[in-house]
């Protein structure tokens, strides 16, 4: 999972309305999310590569 | 004497550098063929997924149908409604769509995985034509080195 996937996905939710239904893929198991769950686990996911990023770069 | 050994010398590592490249060329020619069969895999699975999206939607509410559960058992369950589907639009995401808007998120996939098919057969041609200029190139030292030896 890239950066450009995660922003690809989050631009598609964000289309979505409100009323749809979301699921979190946890390996196993999917379990239902509101949009505003799915939004703030790939906002997070985009941080932490972000974060990732900035410190390799650093250490680099 | 001694310069006609040199030269003997170079032209082996040569070929042996040739060879070596043409071996790099036909395993990237190979991988790139097995990247492009899984490719292939994932399409028709993706046409599976359209006829099967087409088909409930044909047959309409309350059909009772058998979902695979593994090891080749089936259970048995009630299609509530045929127009909501749940897709995965990627990064571990599912969203419900409804059978419209699947078709079209599925009918990107496609289109996204066929250019990308595109790509890697170019990439093929291009390692084809490079492998055949470097076996004409080990045919050619080969011709030369037997003159020299004569």
């Amino acid at each position: 999972m890239d950066k450009k996937e995660i922003q690809k996905t989050l631009t598609l939710i964000k289309k979505l309305p409100e009323s749809r239904r979301f699921f979190y893929n946890t390996g196993l198991l999917m379990v239902e999310v509101s949009k505003k769950e799915a939004v703030q686990i790939l906002e997070e996911k985009l941080r932490a590569m972000e974060e990732t990023q900035h410190n390799n770069r650093k250490g680099g | 004497m001694a310069k006609k050994e040199e030269r003997k010398e170079v032209k082996t590592i040569s070929m042996e550098e040739l060879n070596k490249e043409l071996r790099g060329y036909i395993a990237q020619i190979e991988a790139l063929r097995a990247e492009i069969s899984v490719i292939d895999e994932s399409i028709a699975n993706y046409r599976t997924v359209i006829k099967t999206i087409n088909n409930l939607r044909d047959l309409g509410k309350g059909k009772n149908i058998l979902i695979p559960i593994g090891g080749g058992a089936q259970i048995e369950a009630k299609i509530e409604n045929p127009d909501r589907v749940v897709v995965s639009i990627g990064s571990g995401i599912s969203a419900e769509l409804n059978a419209e808007e699947a078709l079209t998120q599925i009918a990107k996939e496609i289109a996204s995985l066929q250019s990308l098919r595109r790509t890697l057969e170019q990439a093929i041609a291009e390692a084809y034509a490079k492998t055949e200029e470097l076996l004409q190139k080990t045919r050619e030292l080969g011709q030369a080195e037997g003159k020299s030896n004569k």
